[in-house]
């Protein structure tokens, strides 16, 4: 008894201070490491406005042709419009029409270049070489994060939620859910992340012949096998671009990277 | 008794040509023609305004119509706006005009599939641009995501039809990442 006592006290002592302490102060987001470099407006169409987040009144002034844009700049563009970022000599960013986009990070460090933006809505062309050095660019969405050291890609965020077509060499995704898959040229996902083999039949048009709406169980199966109810059909014959982009998701990208000529082959068929 | 049965006749033959001749109200008024909109507001301005938006009034989306199709809204209020995009075609003039309410899905599909002469299916050619088959050719198109025709556009939505209109008009097809996958 006298035993549990003693280690009441001691224990109450040592939680004292303890519970007394002030919290310590929430730590400062770290500041990416390596140095702040500009991106560069290559060029400018249509409606296009920007706004410096950091400045002591932030307001929107017209993009053109020569800027340079510090991090936390916001970009957004109208209708019948496109800008043109140049990321020093890694690659370039092109903002389509009706597209808002931060740049969260630009940063030098050796050779290594590191890039991250923020979509907000629209679509963003990304190209990123490797030739001159490493990078790391990663492009956020409200949904999803790709990352990407070298490669091509349209990247979309529209109600539907995130779009990737990838173009060129892989690209690696990772959703709100931590799911990470990496996707390869010619392939296209949602926010998801839905495999393409998976996604490519639902892209297919498979409700001509709807007239009172399908469940969803009738949408994948009309897309696995082309049928179902309706006077005529519900599949469209599809034109020679569809069905060759089609044919290459179902096929070309089951290759290996290093079997270029037969994709070149089976492209031509 | 006779009478009767000549008044029913001859009032089930008006009612028979008035159902195959597409008899048509006249044009309705417009209700709120004076509403305006922020002047002078550049199109990457307006985009940002109404993406935000729950719903889109048809203030909002007649002019990002007449921005997808001019480039410019110099209209002095809704009125001006609407009678404008009936001029063109776009509107008919027997939709229920009225600046506050919300745009509907299957209004807005017959916007954009008039504004970017799109060729319809065999049924769409046969009936015209009327809502049920504009709303199911720009579903079929993937200019819109797949839903009812009757309620509301959101903003996020407005502006995602807005941009792949106009990638159509310029480059004659949606980028594959901007369609709606489903």
């Amino acid at each position: 008894m006298r035993n549990m006592l003693w280690i009441v006290i001691v224990a109450a002592a040592l939680s004292g201070p303890l519970t007394a302490q002030d919290k310590p102060p929430a730590a400062a987001p770290a500041a990416p490491a390596g140095q702040a470099f500009k991106a560069t407006v290559a060029s400018v169409s249509g409606s296009a406005q920007k706004m410096l987040t950091t400045a002591k009144e932030p307001k929107w002034e017209p993009v053109k042709a020569g800027d340079q844009l510090d991090e936390m700049t916001v970009i957004r563009t109208g209708l019948r419009s496109k800008v043109v970022l140049k990321l020093a000599d890694r690659g370039e960013f092109t903002l389509d029409s009706a597209t808002k986009m931060g740049i969260a990070e630009l940063r030098k460090s050796g050779q290594q270049v590191s890039a991250a933006v923020g979509l907000k809505y629209g679509m963003v062309r990304a190209s990123v070489e490797s030739a001159r050095g490493p990078n790391d660019v990663r492009i956020a969405t409200p949904t999803a994060t790709l990352a990407v050291r070298h490669s091509k890609a349209n990247v979309a965020f529209a109600e539907f939620g995130m779009g990737l077509h990838v173009q060129q060499s892989p690209w690696r995704a990772t959703n709100n859910v931590s799911l990470v898959r990496t996707f390869y040229p010619g392939q296209v996902t949602n926010d998801n992340l839905t495999p393409w083999n998976t996604l490519a039949p639902l892209l297919r048009a498979i409700y001509f012949g709807d007239h009172r709406g399908l469940t969803p169980s009738e949408r994948q199966f009309l897309a696995n096998f082309g049928e179902g109810r309706g006077q005529f059909r519900f599949l469209r014959e599809l034109n020679r671009r569809e069905f060759d982009s089609l044919q290459s998701l179902y096929y070309i990208n089951d290759l290996p990277p290093c079997c270029s000529w037969i994709r070149g082959i089976i492209r031509r068929r | 008794m006779r009478h009767t049965q000549r008044v029913s006749t001859w009032a089930a033959a008006a009612a028979l040509i008035c159902a195959l001749s597409g008899c048509r109200q006249g044009p309705r008024p417009i209700a709120g023609a004076d509403s305006p909109l922020p002047g002078g507001e550049a199109s990457a301005e307006f985009i940002d305004r109404v993406e935000g938006q729950v719903n889109v009034n048809q203030n909002d989306a007649f002019r990002g119509v007449l921005l997808l199709l001019e480039s410019k809204d110099e209209s002095k209020g809704f009125g001006e706006r609407a009678r404008k995009l009936i001029d063109r075609g776009i509107v008919p003039d027997t939709w229920e005009l009225d600046a506050l309410k919300p745009i509907r899905r299957e209004q807005l599909a017959c916007m954009i599939c008039k504004g970017v002469k799109a060729e319809g299916g065999v049924w769409h050619s046969l009936y015209g641009h009327t809502l049920r088959y504009c709303l199911q050719e720009m579903q079929h198109q993937g200019f819109i995501v797949q839903g009812l025709g009757n309620t509301p556009v959101s903003g996020s939505e407005f502006v995602a039809v807005l941009a792949r209109a106009d990638a159509y008009l310029q480059q004659g097809e949606i980028p594959e990442a901007l369609k709606p996958k489903q």
